[in-house]
């Protein structure tokens, strides 16, 4: 399953913004006569606008069939489970893995703090960094120049994981790479050992997630200024306003709604970070701040397929996360007009 | 989520994987190749396996169309890539929809042997000599495939051979250096200590001694603690009490501790060790930046020719010193362990039951087993002074023409690596088999597999990752002199590794093992 | 009138340049290594003297991946199971999302949590794989389209985008007598371009780059897509194993990133100009 992009195209919530359409439509079909049961007036709907549901029921069998269906596969969350015996085999255990990783396991406070403020670093710098960077972009003059870059800036997105974790590694090397080369040729300082410091693990995850990822999340951002309305802009000239102040208040403002459902969605993720890399940047010497829920989990498992312990774990993580977006998306409604549903 | 449960387990394939070296090679059971001349009619049967490096499975290998004149049994090979062979095999596992013949750890097989996803070999035993034989000869094997219900459901693949004599590892020293210094192979830590000073005063801008892991068979604690209590390794079996112990607890490795933070200190030790990576530790030793180390004996050759490759001097030379100890500790390197982790497991579901398990016994005959270990006599191996030997156009790596274009010493396909090892490290050259001779004193047969129950699978799988982790994370500390080393902090690391559990996992290893072999 | 340009704005132009060509040094550079990296020997590689130009130049890499009949049979793969994927997922999660942009529907609160939720809880690698056997789907290009056909990220961006346009025109289309599918497909997709395009774009990449699906459905070697194939011909994973062909590994391992990369990456610029320009069509009202 492919990871879902964490910029999708929000263009359009912009659009409702800015070209004034109504959103909220007042097109209640209010049928005279109401009497009638709560059954039959659903099925009156139904038959009204039976064309519109005939359209959603491709997707809906879609999410009933590979998505609801399998679902009671979070069972084995409360398993012990073997492949062997399958579901209905393994016996039951209850809270048993939950018990185990919260209660057994020596530093499971900690994984659940670096998780969480890996997180936190990554919505303060990674979060702003492809909309600071996508104003940029837009107020580059030279288009064919702006092309260029763009294109250039969504390269690293391609690379694979493992790729640029050697990068990194190499780059980072006390001997032979390129950051301690400078640092000592120009500032005269000692060699850092910056994969060996736990206090530097969070700004090179971060930083790296930010090298690799900025460039491909400026296009929605992008899409998003496209869509503000020319005459925005206008105005605020006449009004005065100077090419800063119009970045702020008419560009900025326009690339708004779509932080907003990015913020909601990557809420959903909290509790979770993605592994595959600080497996490969982690060791014993910055285990400190770099061993997370998922490095754990990882590591457990490879005694043993243990499927129930690390489905046990993921819920606990969803479940989080679910509450979180639910919260978010709550507020987020009372204040604007985006929000999730 | 489902990507994350699917690497989780991608690993253990890479640790099922057993690699080994050489050794005499074991015999197989020596017997009828096929059993009844009235089953020959055709049969097909299907095969899980991975493409390799070395060349991609075939069709038309010349051997099976050898095995198959002689037995009328076609195989249907399902070819997988290797990463995700996992989770294919566990799939296959969960629905009950293996292929006939399919390669398992010897785990899977016991746990899924008895839910009736594996045929139950025992039943069949009395037909089958050469399985029976089998299982007599190799008692670990047995032990191995031995499923809770008492019945066999895999045959183990033979990694090593029966006297333990092939090993895999060794201290490598750039010989053409030390030559020059005229340094003489130490024989102590003390002497090692001075050894490595001595190649600093001369190369400032190396680090001598540089490890390529922390942890494992190579690993930096595996190999200085070994050098100080006699334990390879956290937990290990101890060849002369025949127990398992926990280093930690032993004597000597507090100042196994002290001595890798003295190297680390006066720099000695490469600063980088904890995060150094693969790749960059093979730049390390072919560009000269690091000049000792313990690796695997098979890369020797490799790492010397890539490194002239890359513009090493004309005399760059790697070559071996042999192991040492402190004073009282016998320096010892386990051999390959006989039986490796993962074996043949047939499908419950194959249609000729009595057919598939006399195939199974016509690979382990002696004809069997030839063809897919060595091969052809004449085509790719020959006899000399009546032991195999790979044909010398072969090379050093014979492996490579062998999986590519015969199919032999082919994973998930071979039933035995000792014999095929064996074949090749006769055929190696002198330098090779000098170094073979010179380590042959140290080996010590590796220590038999054991067989947990239930309990002690969970034991070991909720206590010993955290434990170990702990115990990278303090020697570290220690070692790069982040938290001082004195009785006080010593003993707080000891008491820490109680609390998570080492008593009770040294328990559960010897408890297990004189258990699995009835001692 | 315009404002005329300040100081202040010519000096935010000078360093918005400088920023940019820093920019570009940064992220192009791995990926000269990576294209030097694969045509270099692979002793230079491995002992880490190849770091932005070439050394000691072979193709040996590339030949023998390019002479891989297999190679180009799972390219066509790929590019059949993109294609179908793309316009499948395309034709669902509109179909689905455009009625869902009508927040007078009834349901449609119940169905986009139902959505939601499936984002964050699902049942597992097995559990969906029974559902594909017993659908009969095994060894099929229908497993690897199915599965994941829609995205529901994708099905609340493109509901978001539906919801933006301006009811006017739909209305207008409806009392000229059209039914919500004629309004769909007349009115509504061709005005949506831009976010078609986007999604159309994530989902080839992801089907692209897919390899997991593919791994566990497939059983016949001339249905893999490229991913599986080069994962064949390449040992993932750090750990090697004693006796292995590890001569042109690294170099190897270089020339299987630029081989399975560089499609998209070609055919990424062509696509870019929708997203700037489609983006403005949205601003047309009524």
């Amino acid at each position: 399953m492919t990871t879902p992009p964490k910029y999708a195209f929000f263009t359009f919530a912009v659009q409702a913004l800015y070209s004034g359409g109504n959103k909220s439509s007042t097109r209640k079909d209010v049928t005279p006569g109401m009497s009638r049961s709560r059954m039959s007036r659903a099925l009156a709907m139904l038959r009204k606008h039976k064309a519109l549901y005939l359209l959603m029921l491709p997707g809906i069998l879609y999410y009933l069939l590979f998505k609801y269906a399998p679902m009671y596969g979070v069972v084995i969350a409360f398993q012990d489970y073997s492949i062997g015996r399958g579901m209905l085999g393994s016996p039951f255990v209850g809270l048993k893995h939950f018990e185990e990783f919260f209660f057994r396991t020596p530093d499971a406070w900690k994984l659940i703090r670096n998780t969480i403020m890996l997180n936190v670093y990554d919505l303060l710098f990674h979060f702003p960094a492809p909309i600071v960077l996508a104003l940029l972009f837009h107020e580059l003059k030279n288009r064919t120049f702006k092309r260029i870059v763009q294109t250039i800036s969504y390269m690293p997105h391609f690379l694979s994981t493992v790729v640029i974790a050697g990068i990194i590694v190499t780059f980072l090397s006390p001997s032979t790479g390129v950051i301690n080369h400078l640092l000592v040729r120009l500032f005269g300082i000692e060699p850092i050992l910056f994969l060996g410091l736990p206090e530097w693990f969070r700004t090179i995850y971060v930083g790296s997630e930010i090298w690799q990822k900025v460039g491909w999340g400026t296009i929605l951002y992008l899409a998003a200024i496209a869509g503000v309305d020319p005459t925005l802009y206008e105005a605020a000239k006449i009004d005065g306003a100077n090419r800063f102040q119009q970045m702020r208040h008419v560009t900025f403002v326009g690339m708004v709604p779509v932080m907003i459902i990015l913020l909601v969605l990557n809420l959903g993720h909290f509790m979770e970070v993605g592994f595959q890399k600080i497996l490969l940047l982690y060791n014993s010497m910055n285990y400190e701040t770099s061993d997370v829920i998922n490095t754990f989990v990882y590591r457990r498992g490879i005694l043993d397929a243990d499927f129930s312990f690390a489905t046990a774990v993921g819920l606990f993580q969803s479940a989080i996360g679910f509450v979180l977006v639910v919260t978010a998306n709550r507020i987020v409604r009372k204040f604007s007009d985006t929000s999730l549903w | 989520m489902k990507k994350r449960i699917a690497t989780l387990v991608a690993a253990i394939m890479l640790g099922g994987i057993v690699a080994g070296c050489s050794g005499s090679g074991a015999k197989p059971a020596a017997g009828d190749p096929g059993a009844d001349e009235a089953s020959k009619k055709p049969i097909t049967f299907t095969w899980l396996v991975y493409d390799r490096t070395e060349g991609k499975v075939r069709s038309d290998w010349e051997i099976f169309k050898e095995i198959e004149a002689k037995t009328g049994v076609k195989i249907d090979f399902q070819v997988v890539s290797q990463e995700g062979l996992n989770e294919k095999r566990q799939i296959m596992i969960a629905t009950n929809s293996v292929t006939d013949f399919i390669q398992v750890t010897a785990q899977e097989g016991r746990e899924n042997g008895p839910e009736k996803v594996f045929l139950n070999l025992k039943d069949y035993l009395d037909k089958a000599p050469n399985l029976k034989k089998f299982y007599e000869t190799y008692p670990e094997a047995k032990a191995l495939a031995t499923g809770a219900d008492g019945g066999l459901y895999t045959v183990p693949v033979l990694e090593g051979d029966p006297e333990g004599k092939g090993f895999n590892f060794v201290w490598l020293v750039r010989k053409d250096l030390t030559s020059k210094l005229n340094l003489k192979e130490p024989t102590n830590p003390d002497e090692f200590y001075q050894y490595l000073k001595t190649l600093k005063e001369h190369y400032p801008d190396t680090y001598p001694f540089s490890p390529q892991a922390i942890v494992g068979d190579v690993g930096l604690y595996t190999v200085i603690g070994s050098m100080f209590t006699g334990i390879q390794g956290f937990f290990n079996l101890n060849p002369q009490t025949d127990t398992y112990a926990f280093a930690p607890y032993e004597k000597g490795y507090k100042d196994a501790i002290v001595f890798m933070n003295k190297l680390y200190a006066e720099k000695l030790l490469d600063p980088e060790y904890p995060f150094l990576t693969a790749t960059q530790w093979d730049e390390r030793i072919m560009k000269g930046k690091a000049l000792v180390s313990y690796y695997w004996k098979a890369n020797l050759p490799t790492l010397t020719e890539n490194a002239k490759k890359a513009g090493a001097p004309a005399d760059y030379e790697l070559d071996v010193i042999l192991p040492f100890a402190a004073p009282g500790i016998k320096p010892y390197q386990f051999s390959r362990a006989l039986v490796g982790s993962t074996g043949r497991a047939i499908s419950a579901k194959v249609k000729d039951k009595d057919r598939a398990v006399q195939f199974l016994d016509y690979l382990l005959s002696e004809e069997g087993t030839n063809y897919l270990s060595l091969g052809i006599e004449g085509k790719t191996y020959t006899i000399e002074d009546g032991k195999p030997v790979y044909l010398k156009e072969f090379g050093e790596t014979p492996y490579v023409p062998l999986r590519r274009d015969w199919g032999v010493w082919y994973d998930n396909i071979t039933l035995n690596n000792a014999i095929s090892r064996d074949a090749w490290e006769r055929g190696m050259n002198e330098k090779s088999k000098a170094i073979n001779k010179k380590y042959e004193p140290y080996i010590v047969p590796a220590p038999k597999a054991i067989v947990k129950t239930k309990e002690e699978l969970e034991l070991e799988k909720s206590k010993l990752n955290n434990l170990n982790k702990y115990l990278e994370q303090k020697i570290t500390e220690f070692v790069t002199g982040k938290t001082p080393i004195n009785d006080t902090t010593y003993n707080q690391f000891i008491e820490q590794a109680k609390k998570l559990g080492s008593d009770e996992l040294l328990n559960m290893y010897n408890t297990a093992y004189k258990r699995t072999y009835g001692k | 009138m315009t404002v005329k340009t300040g100081f202040g704005s010519k000096l935010f132009d000078v360093f918005n340049v400088l920023a940019m060509l820093v920019l570009i040094v940064v992220m192009l550079y791995p990926m000269v290594y990576v294209f030097s990296a694969s045509i270099s020997d692979d002793a230079m590689v491995a002992s880490g003297q190849v770091l932005l130009l070439p050394k000691a130049v072979t193709l040996h890499a590339y030949e023998s991946i390019v002479n891989n009949p297999d190679v180009w049979i799972s390219y066509w793969n790929t590019v059949r199971y993109t294609a179908v994927h793309t316009v499948l997922t395309l034709i669902v999660t509109s179909a689905m999302a455009y009625p869902l942009a009508k927040k007078w529907l009834p349901g449609r609160r119940t169905i986009l949590l139902l959505a939601a939720f499936t984002m964050l809880f699902s049942g597992g690698m097995i559990p969906t794989f029974l559902v594909v056997q017993k659908l009969g789907l095994l060894n099929t290009i229908w497993a690897i389209v199915l599965p994941t056909l829609v995205s529901t990220w994708h099905l609340f961006i493109m509901r978001t985008f539906f919801e933006a346009l301006p009811e006017e025109l739909e209305d207008a289309a409806t009392i000229d007598g059209c039914g919500s599918l004629q309004v769909l497909v007349r009115i509504v997709l061709p005005l949506s371009m831009p976010v078609m395009a986007t999604i159309g774009l994530y989902t080839a990449v992801g089907q692209w780059n897919a390899f997991f699906d593919a791994l566990i459905y497939l059983n016949d070697r001339g249905m893999y897509p490229l991913q599986i194939m080069l994962r064949n011909i390449l040992i993932a994973g750090a750990t090697i194993q004693a006796e292995t062909d590890t001569s042109q590994l690294q170099t190897l391992k270089y020339a299987l990133i630029v081989v399975a990369t560089l499609p998209i990456l070609c055919v990424y610029p062509f696509i870019q100009k929708y997203f700037v320009q489609g983006a403005m069509i949205g601003g047309i009202k009524g």
